[in-house]
């Protein structure tokens, strides 16, 4: 007898169960992505490169130019954790760094937890915003631009939350990803044959 | 491919200790035991192989297809999954219901990686498992009733379980330590009663046996790490008393039932020793916090090893005294290294090490066997 004929009810929602959080997974997600308002950083190349991570292309943020620092740095580890309050403008965002505690204020678009040193290579977000995931055919060639400085290179990130933000995506020149990638790919692979 | 089997069942026959009926017997028994065996082998190096190809092709980089189509295709493929298991006959065609359940599992976990892909979610793997399990536990327990549908969901259930424990109690390292021996300690004696629930052996009986297998590898693996624990002191914990006083009623709980006089079928009286044993390594470390010794560490190995060959032989299990007698010897070796490896020059060292390896390479089984033998003779 086929499983079908013997199905019950409590079978039919044991199945359906991870289709309906898989399906939930992508709506909650398309709509944070297209939802919200995107904010655009320039970022730079990171060194030394995490040879562990070959898919993705891995990155510091460059803050804007007037980034305010309200946060106290002496201590470390600290006993508050950091974060940055994002405000203004989509392409050109303002950045405050200040305790999570003190966060959250309506002027805030959205927070995002950073740490490190305030000086010197500075306050960065978790890994998670700072590695975008790209073509394996092509990571070798950005990574290579991204170190060099040639183009400018920015990503998208989208509030999610309280004290959390996700990457949209990542523009070359201004030029999304995929599309600078089917634009560019005959003249990138001639001009970087490795 | 009987070649073994049919040289003893000629030597039992030349003794007069089984007739040609039973040779034939055996041989014909064998064969479609294997025969069986071969099938369901290959059924799962084949669904491994399906799998590894579509985690292959998800994490491959697909810049020209959209990405509404590729989770549209993926949603696709698990449906048609679903469809064909849905078709089949559970009863005559029991390997084909559990391969589908085990390419849906695993096809879940890809679906989960490209959605990840997708939006840049970039999760942890201690997240992403946890997810896993929680959205795929119910069809694995209402569809699947064999061993080849427990054993993954188990060991993906029982990885899930540390990393969350270490993700969580990161920050705090005696809480750490802590909720992790416990649950170490604790854990392998959970699976064993689960096994032994009468639920489970009318409803699920495929899922009896991965469970107890795993519930008797385990302490064997986790004493062993205790073991590694004196390289490193102090272990004192903030919470020593409690963790002590825990472990302690553990190994209170485990000597009444497991008790091979307590009146509960399955309890035997090297199992009893073996929880026993092991329970008291585990402990062992965080009694004597203070202390550390990697020669100490050595000694306890060697000494938990012997014993695991004792019980091997006492089980008739040759095969297991066999691999602990070979585990001594191996410990035995490292030792040299740890002791002498810093008073020699490398070089003469080096030789001296290789020229013992190659020795105890040449007598291995011999060494074995006289290992084996003292080891019965212990016993008898």
């Amino acid at each position: 007898m086929k499983l079908a004929e013997t199905l019950k009810p409590l079978g039919l929602v044991c199945l359906a169960l991870p289709f309906v959080a898989m399906l939930g997974m992508i709506v909650l997600n398309h709509n944070n992505v297209q939802g919200h308002p995107e904010y655009r950083f320039e970022i730079e190349g990171y060194d030394p490169r995490d040879l562990l991570k070959g898919h993705f292309l891995i990155f510091r943020y460059k803050w804007p130019v007037g980034t305010v620092n309200r946060f106290d740095d002496s201590s470390y580890p600290r006993a508050n954790q950091v974060c940055a309050c994002i405000s203004g403008e989509t392409l050109q965002p303002q950045v405050q760094f200040d305790s999570c505690k003190a966060q959250g204020k309506p002027h805030c678009a959205a927070t995002v937890e950073v740490s490190g040193w305030a000086s010197g290579t500075g306050l960065q977000p978790p890994e998670s915003l700072r590695q975008f995931y790209i073509p394996e055919a092509q990571a070798p060639l950005l990574e290579k631009m991204l170190r060099s400085g040639g183009r400018k290179f920015e990503v998208a990130i989208v509030p999610r939350g309280q004290g959390q933000a996700q990457l949209k995506a990542l523009y070359i020149d201004g030029t999304e990803l995929n599309e600078f990638l089917l634009n560019e790919s005959h003249s990138l692979s001639s001009s970087h044959p490795d | 491919m009987f070649g073994s089997l049919i040289r003893k069942c000629k030597r039992w026959q030349e003794h007069s200790l089984i007739s040609e009926d039973q040779v034939q017997a055996i041989l014909a028994f064998e064969k479609q035991r294997k025969a069986g065996k071969l099938v369901r082998d290959l059924t799962n190096v084949a669904i491994f192989a399906i799998f590894l190809g579509v985690v292959s092709l998800v994490a491959a980089n697909w810049v020209a297809i959209p990405d509404d189509l590729k989770l549209i295709g993926h949603f696709i493929l698990n449906l048609l999954v679903v469809w064909f298991l849905l078709r089949i006959d559970q009863q005559q065609h029991p390997v084909r219901r559990d391969s589908c359940l085990l390419l849906l599992f695993g096809l879940f976990l890809t679906f989960i990686a490209l959605i990840g892909q997708t939006y840049q979610l970039h999760g942890d793997l201690h997240t992403t498992l946890l997810f896993w399990l929680a959205i795929c536990t119910p069809f694995i327990w209402y569809f699947g009733s064999s061993y080849m549908v427990a054993v993954p969901w188990l060991a993906v259930a029982v990885v899930a379980l540390y990393l969350n424990i270490g993700h969580y109690l990161d920050k705090n390292e005696d809480r750490l330590v802590l909720i992790g021996s416990l649950i170490s300690f604790y854990l392998p004696m959970a699976l064993i009663l689960v096994s032994r629930l009468p639920v489970l052996k009318t409803y699920r009986p495929g899922f009896i046996e991965a469970f107890y297998r795993l519930g008797i590898y385990l302490p064997a693996i986790f004493a062993n790490i205790a073991l590694h624990f004196f390289y490193e002191g102090p272990r004192a914990l903030d919470q020593q008393t409690v963790l002590l006083a825990l472990m302690a009623l553990g190994l209170f709980v485990i000597f009444a039932v497991f008790h091979p006089r307590a009146k509960v079928s399955g309890n035997s009286p090297e199992l009893w020793y073996y929880l026993l044993v092991s329970g008291l390594v585990m402990m062992l470390p965080f009694v004597l916090p203070e202390l550390e010794s990697g020669e100490l560490s050595a000694l306890l190995f060697v000494l938990y090893w012997m014993f695991i060959a004792w019980l091997g032989a006492r089980i008739h299990a040759a095969s297991l005294t066999d691999w602990a007698i070979r585990l001594v010897i191996l410990r035995l070796f490292i030792v040299y290294l740890e002791v002498f490896g810093s008073l020699l020059q490398t070089g003469v060292g080096l030789i001296a090490s290789g020229i013992i390896l190659l020795v105890v390479l040449r007598y291995l089984n011999r060494i074995v066997a006289v290992g084996r033998k003292l080891v019965n003779y212990e016993i008898g």
